[in-house]
């Protein structure tokens, strides 16, 4: 009876319309478009028949799979999303317990680090792609000016070397973000544990491996799916740094996707995206358990 | 080996290590700052000599053919409205879903959630703006980013609301306040940390968005700030300075913001993406 009257009570004081145009926004222009992607991925939809897309059943699958271009660039998102990740949680926690130690200036380093997080990917590529010049790139004539002409390679050029190369750009811009999410964690960890173990007469390397490890675990989980995402969704850096190339040896997945766009195959576009998406909950879930479970208990 | 010297060591090499990060980090941007004063001929070779002459001339002519002053125009009211739907918007869904505690608003509560796991399919979205007859506006735009903002606008708000008494929202009423007045001038200048913490993550993400522009952005004169590097950079092909020259001035805004307002955004950019 009580229970009854203290929701007629809530139903006056906050009614659910003030809710409506927040579900209206979300559900047309979030929920439709998954529920879109899902249903257009089983059809044949192209700019040709835009009006009426028929059902093909698993055909786009078929194509994609037997297609020339959609395992190297599978392999080559996997390969990026692994490698950005070792790269930007591995220096961003190497990082985070040097700015975490008392110096002098260490909110100037802790500012610039950051800093190229807050510019467009887009931007950043631009910038590297000119860096990184063959014959007139700042990067090749200073190892040649120091002697290491042998190490000026065509860094966006070379189909070997090129998507680490665009690996490192994309760490350089995120190993900062990695750094400041663990330095939160690290400067969640209260003084009196490192007090007890100072006592205790433990050496500096011993602190860290026993405490702030453990202690910071939960914060380097986070980067690490955070990390995982990004790289399995990478597309900007792509686009400005290489378009995809040379001879489709950056092509990723998302890429792909604009690509067939672009061409006019619109099913066959939403195809890749719904594989693209499972393959992100298909990583995440299993390593979101991996990783809770060597989280400590506190 | 004594502690001190040890001490002193362990000093020297963090700060070699940081300068050579601050190194790492500041280079390009100084290459960047210096390239965009040369001339065509001096840029073809990027390397550190001074320009001859420090062309300011370069920045007004890429202020009119790369049609910056447009792009900034457009990014601002992109920009500028998603920032305003999107804690508006939330922050009221949020108050009503979380004071309320019938079935439904849990479920919807939780509705919201599938924005946290599920990307957003920008294929489909082609087609539910054209059938809203919403192609090629702003609107259309601004919808698509407050939609993909609000799941995890509306966490953090609920996170806020659910830490402030329902007394307060009592007083309120008994007062005569209705839903609207309580709200804005009881509730909402609580919200002001989370509030802010929503504008930077909005802002900045918004800002600096690629992807959705390329996607929906459909007429040239409603191009955004990256989408007219996108189409500068391709027609002005290894002529570096004008390049450079763009960028810096379009990242100029983002960091003058940053310098300013750094600590608030490094911790809204982190609140956001730990949240998630």
């Amino acid at each position: 009876m009580k229970r009854n009257n203290v929701s007629k009570l809530e139903r006056k004081y906050y009614p659910l319309q003030f809710a409506v145009p927040g579900l209206i926004i979300f559900t047309v222009f979030y929920v439709c478009s998954i529920v879109g992607g899902f249903i257009f991925s089983f059809t044949d939809w192209s700019i040709y028949n835009f009006e009426s897309p028929g059902f093909v059943g698993l055909s786009n699958f078929k194509d994609l799979f037997a297609s020339q271009s959609f395992l190297p660039a599978l392999g080559h998102t996997f390969l990026f999303a692994l490698v950005t990740t070792v790269l930007k949680v591995g220096l961003g926690l190497v990082f985070a317990l040097l700015l975490n130690r008392a110096f002098r200036g260490r909110n100037f380093f802790r500012a610039v680090i950051f800093l190229p997080c807050t510019i467009g990917a887009l931007v950043i590529g631009y910038v590297f792609t000119f860096i990184l010049q063959p014959d007139t790139g700042i990067l090749n004539e200073a190892l040649r000016s120091i002697g290491l002409g042998g190490l000026a390679l065509n860094w966006l050029g070379d189909t070997n070397i090129v998507l680490y190369v665009v690996c490192a750009v994309e760490s350089w811009m995120w190993v900062g973000f990695n750094t400041a999410i663990i330095l939160a964690g690290l400067q969640s960890i209260s003084t009196d544990v490192y007090e007890a173990a100072r006592i205790d007469g433990a050496s500096a390397w011993q602190t860290t491996r026993a405490i702030t490890l453990p202690l910071v675990t939960p914060s380097i989980n986070t980067t690490i799916t955070l990390c995982v995402i990004g790289g399995f969704n990478i597309f900007d850096i792509v686009m400005s740094m290489t378009n995809g190339g040379p001879n489709g040896a950056t092509q990723v997945i998302s890429k792909l996707s604009y690509d067939a766009m672009r061409v006019g195959t619109l099913g066959y576009a939403s195809a890749i995206n719904l594989i693209q998406f499972l393959l992100i909950v298909i990583v995440i879930s299993p390593l979101l358990n991996f990783l809770r479970r060597r989280e400590p208990d506190i | 080996m004594n502690y001190k010297t040890k001490k002193a060591m362990s000093h020297t090499a963090v700060y070699i290590i940081c300068l050579v990060m601050t190194f790492l980090v500041l280079f390009p941007f100084f290459l960047v700052i210096l390239t965009s004063f040369k001339s065509v001929e001096e840029a073809a070779i990027v390397n550190l000599t001074m320009p001859k002459k420090f062309l300011w001339e370069n920045f007004s002519y890429v202020i009119e053919q790369g049609k910056l002053l447009r792009a900034f125009k457009n990014s601002l009211i992109i920009t500028g409205c998603s920032v305003l739907l999107t804690v508006l918007v939330s922050s009221v869904t949020a108050f009503t879903l979380t004071r309320r505690s019938d079935k439904l608003s849990g479920l919807l509560s939780n509705y919201f959630l599938i924005g946290m796991i599920a990307p957003l399919s920008l294929i489909p979205e082609v087609i539910i703006v054209k059938t809203l007859g919403l192609s090629g506006t702003y609107l259309s735009i601004i919808l698509i980013h407050v939609a993909s903002r609000m799941p995890l606008s509306i966490m953090i708000y609920s996170g806020v609301i659910k830490g402030i008494p329902r007394s307060l929202d009592e007083s309120a009423m008994l007062e005569g306040c209705g839903f609207s007045r309580m709200f804005f001038q009881v509730i909402f200048p609580l919200l002001k940390p989370a509030v802010f913490t929503n504008i930077i993550i909005v802002f900045m993400g918004v800002w600096n968005d690629f992807q959705i522009s390329l996607y929906f952005v459909t007429d040239v004169a409603k191009n955004t700030i990256p989408l007219s590097i996108y189409s500068f950079v391709g027609y002005m092909t290894y002529k570096w300075n004008y390049v450079c020259a763009f960028i810096v001035l379009s990242i100029l805004p983002i960091l003058i913001v940053y310098i300013c307002a750094q600590k608030y955004i490094v911790d809204g950019m982190i609140a956001g993406a730990v949240k998630s």
